[in-house]
């Protein structure tokens, strides 16, 4: 590698800089408040134009991701001017919809492209990517909004998953859904917010460890985590979706570069189709499997494990994507498959083509570029910071007053600044010194599939495109001894392959201690999510938690610790901003309206 | 009188050649009347080589010529040198303490040359009689001094112009003559700073090119004043030439060097007199510092330029014993300047791109990083395996040689269908 950093700075900026103090937790409060605020405003937006109907014209989502982002970033000029080098957007707005699982934020110029070789979707209703491809949002939809603010490196993430409804137009004043969202995706909502309330509160006693429920272990480990969101899950008949993490976060490492970089010291659960092999085989009794594993050389630490103990003093990612097992009558696997934008190809005429919006930055690879296009796009790359990216922020006319009438007119020059981008990004990306954040479908593959094919290359296949794997994990399944490419054929080659619809929760959470919290006792600090801004939709899902279940039983304790405000766990909320003018912006109002759960 | 030889000899002042002896004279004439018999007899094609040596012949005295009056000029030099120091010792002897102030050597070398040009036209009338080598360069010095263009030092060496004021051939004074050679010829003063005497300089300059006609930079010698301001225009050697130890110790009279060396004669007392005094010291001192000189200010890293400044003129003034170390590349002084020779100057000067910096969000990106890139072929592993696998395809062949030795091992010959 080219690039190196001294033992002593790299001590300082791992470590010292994580080091939880007055002004660290300030600027994570500050980055949860302002993307709280950024989310409750797209929310705003998607109800107004699709459950109030007070917006009249029907903003694509191409367009809504562009509008938030430049939403956060004038709301993010009036923080930490001239104090923080760096602060910005840490992911670019993404708005999924039912099965695209995680990465949906295309340009606006690129809406056309996408329609024109999307056919097929574009014109039939009930394919399950109608409503992605024309980016106008349908009734029953579960709209994954994602997106994260960062100050000086610090970041706070955030995702919620809302419904569209179809509201009853008789009455305009009082405008009400006609019924609660029924089904599997009613399933996977409940399972989603119970998991992400238990797990908060599970990290929450990790400040106080004597207060964890008996139940689940003496100690908040990895271990536990994993087995309490895998209970939550089968009990409201999910499945996780691979991706999902409970990690910890740092300084400018927030898992916005995973299975790029290869982290040192990764300290989280992770999901993936190995666990989910793992759990298969748990109940065989196969005996002589053997265990491929690919013998490049690596760090020991950067391999996510689940031997870890949650301490105070860190903040976490919790990430959660649950996607329902509704109507499958045999067990199967759950995974991810990126999307491409290879047209002309002899594809399944329901595959989805389309290219990624955002882009991420390799920093180890280092190429002179021959545009000059390509090298000044760089240079703003660069100064953009190590976050994820979209073309457009790149453009001079970025963000877009949102407070002036022209919106159109604003969007009409982003496009034409987007045409000189793209012609310089093809080169930064063909020359491996961008990535492009893929875009992921979830699909599900029944297990007698893939346990009849056999893979006698197993790990000598590699697989090129395959989009950022962790490392210790680039084989899916290594005791079956299935290949990211042949995972990738059965995928295609089998007819019961299904995609599933995906509900995702994503929440940053500090935990702080006695030392630095405000009220004096140890608590956790939720930079984002919680009752006001994440508040679940309207279901009704058929299942429920068994209480007899030793965990489950667990959970139950949690929660009731939870809303014990004396001898329980204390969870800080962090509130999104009032919708407070220019004129009298002050941090006082921002601190007071937090408020305890 | 007003024999052949006399006519001769005129022919050959004419021809600025010196005059010849009158036995050579006679060599040549019956040499001519041989040649000329020769030649109605053999071919006209011998008459080129005749010609040829000839011109080489007259090449040959030219050289002789110029180089007896190099001779001459040098003895001048000489004189006045070893009449300047005479007269410092004297000096010297009367009062050693006083003499602080540099002696204005210029107007002594004036002094000098005027005395010898006042003994030479003396005994000018003389010297005409007597024809010897020595006096005949004598006499041409005579003539060349006859020939004298005063360039005053407000007019130009190489050009007759002014270049702001066209009807104008002079300007206003010496500095703005000086600055017109910088701006239109190159004309470039070295060590500036040091130089006491700029008039002296220029002057001495002036005369080198109206009286000796020679060119600054080569050893051209012109007829007259107008070929050797041509040959230096079109030449371009209108500069002094300030690199070899000769070219320096010839201008070195104009300079003064003491002040880089005060703190070194303050310390080493019994060498003041000499430094200070003595006026063939300065040359070997001069050059002293002329290697301290060549040091030049590389970086300092963070100092303003204020400061770096400061730390230049220290440097200056520091003299080598000072420095901390010298790596063979830069002399590290105490005061955490490093000072690069001039040797390194093209490198110093080239602006190179900046080195990255990483910012935080970079760095932090870098030091997490665990990613081990392939690494390229480690050459003596390769040799190795190569090795092994050529002994491998070696052995092999060997041993299908030997097998294929006892193939047909049957002592008698069986056809294979009688049995």
């Amino acid at each position: 590698m080219e690039l190196a950093v001294s033992h002593e700075d790299s001590q300082i900026l791992l470590k010292d800089k994580n080091v939880l103090q007055e002004s660290v937790i300030d600027k994570y409060r500050t980055a949860g408040q302002i993307s709280q605020t950024a989310l409750r405003y797209l929310i705003n937006l998607i109800n107004n134009i699709y459950h109030y109907k007070s917006i009249q014209r029907q903003l694509t989502i191409s367009e809504l991701c562009l509008l938030t982002d430049s939403f956060i970033l004038t709301r993010l000029e009036q923080y930490y001017k001239n104090k923080v080098n760096e602060r910005g957007i840490a992911i670019p707005t993404t708005i999924s919809v039912d099965q695209v699982a995680s990465g949906w934020c295309p340009e606006i110029d690129d809406d056309e492209n996408i329609k024109k070789s999307n056919k097929e979707q574009f014109s039939n209703e009930t394919s399950p990517f109608n409503s992605t491809v024309t980016g106008v949002l349908k009734p029953g939809d579960l709209v994954k909004i994602t997106l994260g603010v960062h100050i000086d490196g610090y970041t706070s993430e955030i995702s919620h998953t809302m419904v569209i409804y179809p509201v009853d137009a008789s009455d305009m004043n009082n405008v009400k859904p006609t019924g609660p969202l029924l089904g599997g995706k009613a399933d996977a909502i409940a399972a989603a917010h119970i998991a992400m309330e238990t797990v908060t509160a599970l990290l929450a006693c990790a400040l106080t460890p004597e207060k964890l429920p008996p139940s689940l272990g003496s100690n908040v480990t990895g271990s536990t985590i994993r087995n309490v969101v895998d209970t939550i899950a089968s009990s409201y008949n999910c499945g996780i979706v691979p991706g999902s993490r409970v990690r910890r976060i740092r300084r400018f490492l927030a898992g916005q570069n995973e299975g790029i970089i290869a982290e040192r010291e990764y300290k989280g659960v992770i999901w993936t189709e190995s666990h989910e092999e793992a759990k298969l085989l748990a109940n065989t009794e196969v005996k002589d499997i053997s265990v491929i594993t690919s013998n490049t050389p690596r760090v020991a630490s950067a391999v996510p494990t689940d031997n870890f103990t949650v301490v105070k003093g860190e903040v976490y990612l919790i990430d959660l994507k649950f996607a329902p097992l509704e109507n499958l009558s045999k067990r199967g696997l759950i995974t991810l498959n990126t999307v491409d934008s290879f047209t002309g190809k002899s594809h399944d005429i329901n595959q989805l083509v389309a290219r990624s919006g955002s882009y991420i930055r390799d920093y180890s690879q280092s190429y002179q570029l021959k545009l000059k296009t390509s090298r000044q796009l760089l240079t703003k790359i660069d100064r953009q910071g190590v976050y994820p990216f979209k073309l457009s922020h790149l453009s001079d006319n970025f963000p877009i007053d949102l407070n002036s009438g022209n919106v159109d007119e604003e969007l009409d020059l982003i496009k034409k600044d987007l045409r000189s981008l793209r012609l310089g990004m093809s080169e930064i990306s063909n020359n491996y010194l961008c990535v492009e954040t893929p875009i992921q479908i979830a699909k599900w593959v029944p297990w007698d599939h893939i346990l009849k094919s056999n893979n006698p290359n197993g790990v000598l296949s590699y697989d090129a495109t395959a989009a950022l794997t962790l490392p210790g994990h680039e084989v899916p399944l290594p005791k079956l001894g299935i290949s990211s490419l042949k995972l990738k054929q059965l995928i295609k080659s089998s007819k019961e392959t299904l995609e599933l619809p995906v509900v995702r929760e994503c929440n940053a959470v500090v935990l702080c201690d006695s030392d630095i919290s405000s009220t004096g006792k140890p608590e956790l600090l939720r930079l984002t999510g919680g009752s006001k801004t994440c508040s679940p939709s309207w279901i009704h899902s058929k299942y429920e938690l068994n209480s007899t279940d030793p965990t489950i039983q667990g959970i139950f304790d949690l929660m009731s610790l939870t809303k014990d405000k004396r001898f329980g766990i204390s969870i800080r909320e962090t509130q999104p901003m009032k919708e407070i003018s220019n004129k009298n912006k002050n941090k006082n109002t921002a601190n007071s309206d937090e408020m305890e759960m | 009188m007003k024999c052949d030889w006399h006519r001769y000899n005129l022919k050959r002042k004419v021809a600025q050649l010196p005059p010849v002896s009158e036995s050579v004279f006679n060599d040549k004439m019956q040499q001519m009347i041989s040649s000329n018999q020769t030649n109605n007899t053999t071919s006209k094609n011998s008459s080129g080589d005749a010609k040829l040596s000839k011109r080489e012949q007259k090449r040959k005295e030219k050289e002789a010529l110029l180089k007896k009056k190099r001779q001459l000029l040098e003895t001048a030099r000489q004189n006045i040198l070893k009449a300047i120091e005479e007269q410092q010792k004297q000096a010297e002897l009367n009062n050693v303490m006083t003499v602080e102030e540099p002696i204005p050597i210029a107007n002594i070398i004036k002094d000098q040359q005027m005395e010898i040009e006042m003994k030479e036209e003396k005994g000018e009338e003389e010297e005409k009689e007597e024809l010897t080598p020595d006096q005949l360069a004598e006499k041409l010095m005579k003539e060349k001094i006859a020939n004298k263009v005063e360039i005053p030092i407000n007019v130009c060496l190489f050009c007759n112009h002014n270049q702001r004021e066209k009807h104008l051939s002079t300007f206003k004074d010496m500095d703005a003559n000086i600055d017109h050679m910088f701006r239109c010829h190159g004309f470039y003063i070295p060590e500036q700073k040091y130089l006491v005497d700029k008039e002296g300089l220029i002057k001495y300059m002036a005369e080198k090119i109206g009286l000796g006609n020679v060119c600054l930079v080569c050893s051209y010698q012109g007829k007259n004043l107008e070929a050797v301001r041509n040959h230096m225009l079109a030449k371009r050697h209108c500069k002094i030439p300030y690199e070899t130890l000769n070219e320096k110790l010839e201008i070195s009279e104009f300079y003064d060097f003491t002040s880089t060396y005060s703190n070194y004669s303050k310390k080493s007392n019994d060498k003041e007199t000499t430094v200070t005094i003595n006026a063939n010291n300065i040359p070997s001192n001069s050059e002293g510092n002329d290697n301290e000189d060549e040091w030049e200010d590389i970086s300092s890293d963070d100092e303003e330029v204020e400061d770096k400044n400061e730390g230049e003129e220290e440097a200056e003034e520091d003299i080598p014993e000072e420095y901390l170390y010298n790596d063979g590349m830069a002399l590290h002084l105490p005061t955490g300047i490093k000072v690069g020779h001039r040797s390194l100057q093209r490198y110093f000067n080239q602006s190179l791109k900046p080195e990255k910096i990483l910012t935080e969000g970079q760095g932090t990106l870098v030091a997490a990083d665990t990613r081990s890139f392939v690494t390229g072929f480690d050459k003596k592993i390769v040799q190795t395996q190569q090795r092994v696998w050529q002994s491998e395809v070696n052995d092999k062949k060997r041993n299908e040689k030997r097998s294929a030795k006892f193939i047909n091992h049957q002592p008698h010959y069986r056809d294979q269908l009688l049995q």
